[in-house]
């Protein structure tokens, strides 16, 4: 089932001012996709799918899930939580500390009336699919995190919903199961083949998840991609900068060689960099993203400076270098290199042209 | 701009309480002002200010407000004191027998404070107290030494009576902050006493403030201590002021009690609305957070003992030599030194007398319908108070909130006299759901705060599942929101519960014969020198609160058992 979101607009008053949590987004979700709303805290993704939920009232716009309308302010329509058909992950988890395994993820169909025998079944069933058969009546206090997550995902799918909300569910995990539980969860929701919007602001979680992602920032959505559309080609600085770390070169293109590649000029030298279509003279950024540097390999072009600082963070080396007197650039650097480079070495980083992009903005 | 039906559902909901909060608090307190300037009860009008001409040109007014301005300040500065120094012991000391600390919280709720004045009146009157006869033994004065009957006296039962309140206040605030800050004032050079003195107590000052402003707030309304100690004595505070003018004589002048009332009151509610703006300043000291520190316990030393037996100096001052001369005098035809001779007296006449009296039983039929069926009502109406002021969240609940909270301000003796003036004209007046009514109003910040707190507990998130869930709004309540509060609907009735058992201050003004109830009937047997019907009675009343306490606790566990939650 598609989901479909036409210009909300959602306002909070506080007692001094008014802020738009939500300016006018608009978007569409295809049947059986996974949409992840990413942006940093407080851009207005969790209002933006506390909306669709029919957990909070947006103040104008219309939010349509297939074909039935849910909210429209304009055509007076007002779905309630429990009629939307949906099923949702909190952030919390949101387990019911009185009740049993059991018990939370029977809730959505015990309130429906459905038979007991069913219910049985069904509960079962759903408990084998997040590998928690056998903790039926296991009190829900009594539960890891972990567990806690899993009882959270079926009871969110026990009910059959079409479509699916997560509101960083993967936060209150601890970095390690976090990793693991990010395969487990892009397997489980392409098996499942539902439709499912997921909240984060954890750009590496939003990559590993998602077939599209939508930036958000200051209730607006900023960039629309695949994941790997929006790492490789993102042309908004803000979004470049948040999807992943990146040096942003301020030069200026003098020319184009015969390969097509764009030669900006920056105080250290001429870069090639890939960049269509701008006249002479134009002051560009060039971003270069840290993991594209390396200290071997032919052809690409050749920065050299002076190593500021060198750490070891145990996947690779980060080491900024000093290229000018104005320009320091962040490389990681993998740890096959036999020793890390010291601050006050003279260092020569490589890049290849292609991972050197100018921005249109 | 067109309404939701969820949103508007959601407002009349809220108007209604509003309107049903106005109607329990602001309207015995509007009927209270109106009375003022009027002739005679019952009926408002016409305007005079004969009234307050009457009191405040009373000569011996002024000597009434000073009474109560030394008893209000003294017993709070007393109490704060202490509570002070029992909370730091407490929490951040190696005093031995720190499970003997946890039962403070629990006396006021046991104790009426009617009885604590009897008891101490039995141990340190001046002709045959327990305690000034012993010393006459002992060191051969001819009369005295110790007189209760005096201001001195009632601040120093007062003072007692209030350690409790000042020590939750504090005790929480001295667990809440980091023991880094203290830390870092030893690394700094300054010692245990410096620290505790420049570093700890600035630290916790905003506690320390509202607590006296707590204490304050309950001195002013002090009614059973007054009553009991300082009549006799003749010293009076504007609390037994009042009551003379509606218990003595042969017309009870309604309209100038409440021009004294409306005086008391409106000091009340200045001293309600500074300790607002102090606590929420206190808030904003980002030190004291909600963070579970542990706390930094220090080593007493050589000190340890000796302050230990202070403390339990203390907790027999406060219960046990109360407790034990009620039990000890309930056996007695008059007070008596133990001995053979009180060995040869005992007697069973006070229990058998009070047992027949027939007016003692009503009062005791009316004080336990009271108790149920108020606590009850109470919860009820609190459960849904609460719930709006903690989860809704607008401006609407913001003023209910401030409604709820007004209540904290009235003195019972003086709102009671709003509820007098309020229900004259209907059929309530004169019977038990007068008393039942104003109860409920007067106390009903007493049932809201818990729940709050206990619905302010729950994630939002456990309620919006509840929805997404597919439960309507009022079935995830039922199913969800209802059940996770419930150990908070237990602490709240068994607050309200107890609390309506010893109600003193309200019920003096309203209960008539039919609607006695047992706090007044003790106050009489006082009034008539009676202490072994007083402490009989008062045993029976000690009795009832704990079976309601004990009773509530174990049905509490038992569900939150049930309910995994403990």
């Amino acid at each position: 089932m598609e989901v479909e979101v036409t210009r909300v607009t959602k306002v909070f008053r506080t007692k001094t001012e008014r802020v738009r949590a939500l300016d006018e987004v608009s978007f569409l979700c295809p049947s059986g996709k996974v949409l992840t709303l990413l942006g940093p805290s407080g851009c207005g993704k969790t209002t933006l799918l506390r909306c669709i939920a029919g957990l909070e009232e947006p103040d104008s716009g219309e939010i349509r899930l297939g074909e039935r309308l849910v909210w429209s302010k304009e055509k007076g329509v007002s779905v309630p939580p429990e009629r939307r058909g949906i099923g949702m992950v909190f952030q919390s988890y949101a387990i019911w500390p009185h009740m049993t395994v059991f018990e939370n993820v029977a809730f959505p169909l015990r309130v429906k009336r459905v038979p007991r025998q069913e219910i049985a079944k069904r509960v079962r069933a759903v408990l084998e699919m997040v590998q928690l058969s056998g903790f039926e009546n296991r009190p829900a206090t009594r539960l890891s995190g972990g567990q806690q997550q899993r009882v959270a995902l079926a009871r969110a799918l026990v009910s059959e919903p079409k479509v699916l909300l997560f509101d960083e569910p993967l936060s209150n995990l601890d970095a390690k199961l976090r990793e693991a539980t990010r395969h487990e969860l892009r397997a489980f929701l392409s098996h499942l083949k539902i439709t499912a919007i997921y909240v984060t602001h954890d750009r590496a979680e939003a990559l590993a998840i998602s077939d599209e992602i939508a930036v958000m920032n200051q209730g607006k959505i900023v960039a629309r991609g695949t994941p790997k559309e929006l790492y490789f080609f993102a042309e908004d600085p803000f979004v470049v900068d948040f999807i992943g770390r990146a040096n942003f070169l301020k030069g200026t293109l003098v020319g184009y060689n015969q390969e097509g590649f764009a030669q900006v000029r920056f105080p250290f030298g001429v870069l090639r960099c890939v960049g269509q279509g701008f006249p002479l003279g134009t002051e560009v950024t060039v971003i270069i993203r840290p993991e594209s540097f390396s200290l071997s390999g032919e052809g690409g072009n050749v920065l050299s400076g002076r190593v500021i600082s060198a750490i070891f963070t145990g996947e690779d080396y980060e080491v900024r270098v000093s290229l000018d007197e104005n320009t320091v650039v962040l490389a990681k650097l993998e740890a096959t290199v036999p020793a890390i480079p010291q601050p006050g070495e003279e260092i020569e980083l490589r890049v290849m042209p292609q991972w050197c992009r100018v921005l249109r903005a | 701009m067109v309404q939701s039906p969820a949103r508007l559902g959601r407002e009349i909901f809220i108007w209604g309480l509003i309107l049903l909060v106005s109607l329990l608090t602001v309207g015995p307190a509007v009927m209270l002002l109106l009375g003022s300037f009027s002739q005679r009860l019952g009926r408002i009008g016409p305007f005079t200010i004969a009234k307050y001409l009457a009191v405040y040109t009373d000569p011996s007014f002024p000597r009434v407000l000073l009474n109560t301005l030394i008893f209000v300040l003294s017993s709070s500065t007393l109490a704060t004191v202490l509570g002070t120094a029992l909370a730091y012991l407490n929490v951040r000391t190696d005093i031995p027998l720190k499970g003997l600390f946890q039962v403070l919280p629990l006396i006021p709720m046991m104790f009426p404070h009617v009885l604590f004045a009897a008891a101490w009146i039995m141990l340190l009157n001046p002709t045959n107290g327990l305690i000034n006869v012993w010393l006459r033994t002992f060191t051969g004065v001819k009369e005295g030494p110790l007189n209760i009957y005096s201001l001195g006296g009632m601040i120093f039962l007062e003072g007692l009576l209030d350690v409790p309140v000042t020590f939750m206040v504090v005790a929480p605030a001295m667990y809440s902050f980091d023991p880094a800050l203290e830390e870092a004032g030893r690394v700094g050079g300054a010692s245990q006493g410096q620290v505790l003195w420049r570093v700890t107590l600035p630290l916790v000052r905003p506690a320390l403030l509202s607590a006296f402003m707590l204490a304050v707030i309950r001195g002013l309304a002090a009614f059973a201590v007054p009553q009991m100690v300082g009549i006799p004595g003749r010293v009076q505070i504007l609390t037994t002021y009042i009551y003379r003018l509606i218990s003595i004589g042969w017309s009870p002048d309604y309209g100038r009690a409440a021009a004294v009332g409306v005086l008391v009151l409106a000091t009340a509610l200045v001293l309600v609305y500074l300790y607002r703006y102090l606590t929420a300043e206190g808030e904003r000291f980002v030190t004291v957070t909600g963070k579970g520190y542990r706390p930094r316990v220090s080593r007493l030393g050589w000190a340890r003992y000796p302050l230990f037996f202070g403390v339990l100096l203390f907790f027999l001052v406060l219960i046990v030599f109360p407790l034990a001369v009620l039990v000890y005098m309930s056996f007695l035809p008059y007070v008596v030194a133990p001995g053979s001779k009180a060995l040869s007296l005992f007697t069973l006449d006070n229990w058998r007398y009070v047992l027949s009296d027939p007016i003692a039983g009503r009062a005791l039929r009316n004080t336990v319908f009271l108790a149920l069926v108020g606590a009850t009502l109470g919860v009820l109406v609190s459960l849904f108070v609460a719930y709006a002021v903690t989860k809704v969240r607008s401006r609407l609940t913001s003023v209910l909130d401030s409604l709820t909270f007004v209540s904290y301000a009235f003195p019972g003796l003086v709102i009671g006299i709003g509820f007098m003036w309020f229900l004259v004209r209907t059929p309530l007046y004169g019977t038990i759901w007068a008393l039942l009514l104003a109860f409920v109003g007067t106390y009903l910040p007493y049932g809201v705060r818990p729940l709050g707190s206990a619905f302010f507990q729950i994630h939002r998130d456990l309620e919006d599942s509840g929805r997404v869930c597919g439960a309507s709004f009022l079935g995830t309540f039922r199913r969800i929101v209802v059940p996770l509060v419930i150990p908070g609907v237990f602490s709240a009735w068994i607050l309200l519960a107890a609390m309506f058992v010893r109600e003193l201050s309200v019920a003096a003004v309203l209960a008539r014969p039919g609607s006695e109830v047992l706090s007044v009937q003790v106050l009489k047997y006082a009034y008539d020198g009676l202490w072994g019907r007083v402490s009989a009675l008062g045993m029976i009343m000690i009795g009832l609160s704990t079976l309601l306490v004990v009773g509530a606790s174990v049905l509490r566990r038992q569900l939150s058992r049930g309910l995994y939650l403990d």
